[in-house]
């Protein structure tokens, strides 16, 4: 199912944060959205996610306007990867990771199914090791992946997610691209908001680049991504270069 | 988790409530045997049933309500210090009985209970906006409805009489009584159906005590959740604190203790906190009553003298 916007806007005390953007994101497709501070990136990702309502336009997933969804169908279909997590409660790493199963688990005890689901997530993300610590003693990369794990155990059809890689080392921030890039080649539709131009350039099929709350890019990675884009929208000049292994290099 | 571990805690929380609830009412400055009162005899069967027995009901509804409202209301406002008496309900309640007292009524419970209902409704009208409704704006509002309920308190303290005083300062440590098994019907048909539901919600109260955008994006009403949620326990505080006045600490101390023990799932956090809570009150009731027999101490007194010190080691040994 893909994600259809049409004209939405977003004002924040009467500021547009997100100006009439329309856009479609389809599934199959890693979409990374790149964009300065305040661009209006995690915004979109709430409208997306059904967080935001007090939005003008229309926002459809699969053919429905999002605010005519239930919300456990919609749970069970598109999954949103939080920037960061804290808790105040000491819920053990499967604790979290289990509560994916969520929106598909009956009332009071989980299936075997969503047991399996949750192996398997862990499995994934490398987080079995550490499943029965409390989420609060984890390092900040440690919770990311943890969460990661539980978005998978979701089962989603759409990965929405923001900044997932903020916490993470070299390795785990690589495992965790790769891991959804191999979600998407099984159909499943990601978008993710990163700053880490390189990290875009390197595995997104398509990159869309906010600007003041307008879309000013949008197409595939190494078009967008072009050092007259990026100076005109961070400012900063770079260079580009790889052919088959693109890269971006800033100016120091 | 597993269906096993499960009844594992609810069982052994249930047997200690059980026993703390028959050997409670055995003792006291009278001594009473279970089958003298039982077969009828005097003055066993109404030390028994009609004095100590409806007061260990009392004690087990009243610590069974305030330790699952204190699991609620924390998870609700993602805050381990959120109590009971957080959201200025036991404030409005404390005012309606204050006030009922300077004015001579009789009957105290009824102004308290509507005092509290006022309370409910102003926390709930100011921090329910666009449909929305924000922890941190009803933690805001609650603190600011305490604080106002609190002055007008103690204004009416300072002008009240020497009696009316006195009564103010005992109803405000907070006491058990020995009500009418009708009253405890009444009471009991109140708090124990929104007890159940509460319980039946556990899954969501694991996603809400995550976050808010945690609980919508797991396929949760959040907003919903959090209305509902924040009227019931203000319901079921309300409730109890209208006839026993405000007891500290159980709210706290019970949730805190039981997450070392069980773990933070609400599945099974709630109703071991039902079970714990209830059997926490019986137990500080009975040291109430005994300690310094015939004179009685107000159990909020017993509780925080006995919470406190507890609630200390627990740190003190999870932080090893």
């Amino acid at each position: 199912m893909s994600f259809v916007l049409q004209q939405v806007t977003v004002r924040y005390r009467e500021q547009p944060v997100l100006h009439e953007v329309s856009t479609e994101f389809r599934p199959g497709v890693l979409t990374a959205i790149v964009g300065p501070n305040g661009a209006g990136k995690s915004t979109l990702l709430g409208v997306m996610a059904g967080l935001r309502r007090d939005f003008s336009g229309t926002c459809e997933y699969g053919g429905v306007n999002i605010r005519k969804w239930s919300r456990s169908a919609f749970a069970k279909s598109v999954c949103l990867v939080p920037q960061s997590l804290h808790l105040e409660f000491p819920f053990t790493v499967e604790q979290v990771v289990m509560m994916g199963r969520a929106p598909h688990a009956g009332r009071m005890f989980e299936s075997d199914e969503d047991h399996a689901a949750t192996e398997r997530a862990m499995g994934m993300t490398d987080t079995l090791s550490f499943r029965d610590r409390d989420f609060r003693s984890l390092s900040g990369g440690e919770r990311q992946r943890a969460v990661l794990a539980s978005a998978l155990a979701q089962s989603p059809e759409f990965l929405l997610l923001d900044e997932p890689a903020t916490f993470l080392d070299l390795r785990h921030q690589v495992g965790i691209y790769r891991l959804v890039r191999e979600f998407c080649r099984t159909g499943v539709g990601a978008v993710t908001v990163t700053h880490d131009l390189n990290t875009a350039l390197t595995y997104a099929d398509r990159v869309l680049i906010l600007d003041g709350g307008r879309i000013v890019g949008d197409g595939l990675p190494a078009d967008v991504l072009s050092p007259v884009n990026i100076e005109s929208v961070f400012g900063v000049r770079s260079e580009a270069g790889g052919g088959s292994r693109p890269w971006i290099a800033y100016e120091p | 988790m597993s269906p096993r571990r499960f009844w594992v805690a609810i069982i052994v929380c249930l047997v200690l409530m059980c026993a703390a609830a028959l050997v409670a009412p055995l003792i006291g400055s009278a001594h009473i045997d279970y089958s003298r009162a039982i077969a009828g005899e005097s003055p066993d069967h109404e030390i028994l049933f009609l004095v100590r027995f409806p007061r260990v009901l009392l004690a087990l509804l009243a610590g069974g309500t305030l330790a699952m409202t204190g699991v609620l209301f924390q998870a609700l406002l993602r805050d381990s210090l959120a109590e009971p008496y957080t959201l200025g309900v036991s404030s409005g309640s404390a005012l309606g009985a204050v006030l009922a007292i300077c004015l001579g009524w009789r009957a105290v419970w009824p102004p308290a209970f509507l005092g509290a209902a006022v309370t409910l409704f102003v926390v709930l009208a100011i921090a329910y906006q666009r449909h929305k409704l924000s922890s941190f704006t009803l933690l805001l509002a609650g603190v600011s409805i305490n604080s106002i309920a609190m002055a007008s308190i103690l204004f009416l303290h300072n002008v009240a009489t020497f009696s009316q005083s006195f009564a103010i300062t005992r109803w405000l440590m907070g006491g058990l009584d020995s009500p009418r098994y009708s009253v405890l019907g009444w009471l009991a048909g109140v708090v124990l159906p929104i007890c159940a539901v509460i319980f039946w919600q556990a899954r969501h109260w694991n996603l809400m005590a995550v976050g808010e955008e945690w609980a919508a994006t797991h396929g949760v009403n959040s907003s919903r959740l959090m209305v509902g949620g924040y009227i019931s326990g203000s319901i079921m505080t309300a409730a109890i604190t209208a006839f026993t006045g405000p007891i500290g600490f159980i709210g706290l101390i019970v949730p805190h203790g039981l997450r070392l023990a069980v773990g933070a799932d609400h599945r099974v956090l709630l109703p071991c906190s039902f079970f714990v809570g209830a059997a926490f009150l019986v137990i500080c009731d009975t040291f109430a009553r005994t300690l310094l027999s015939p004179v009685e101490i107000p159990v909020g007194v017993i509780t925080a003298l006995l919470g406190g010190p507890f609630f200390l080691w627990l740190l003190r040994t999870s932080s090893r």
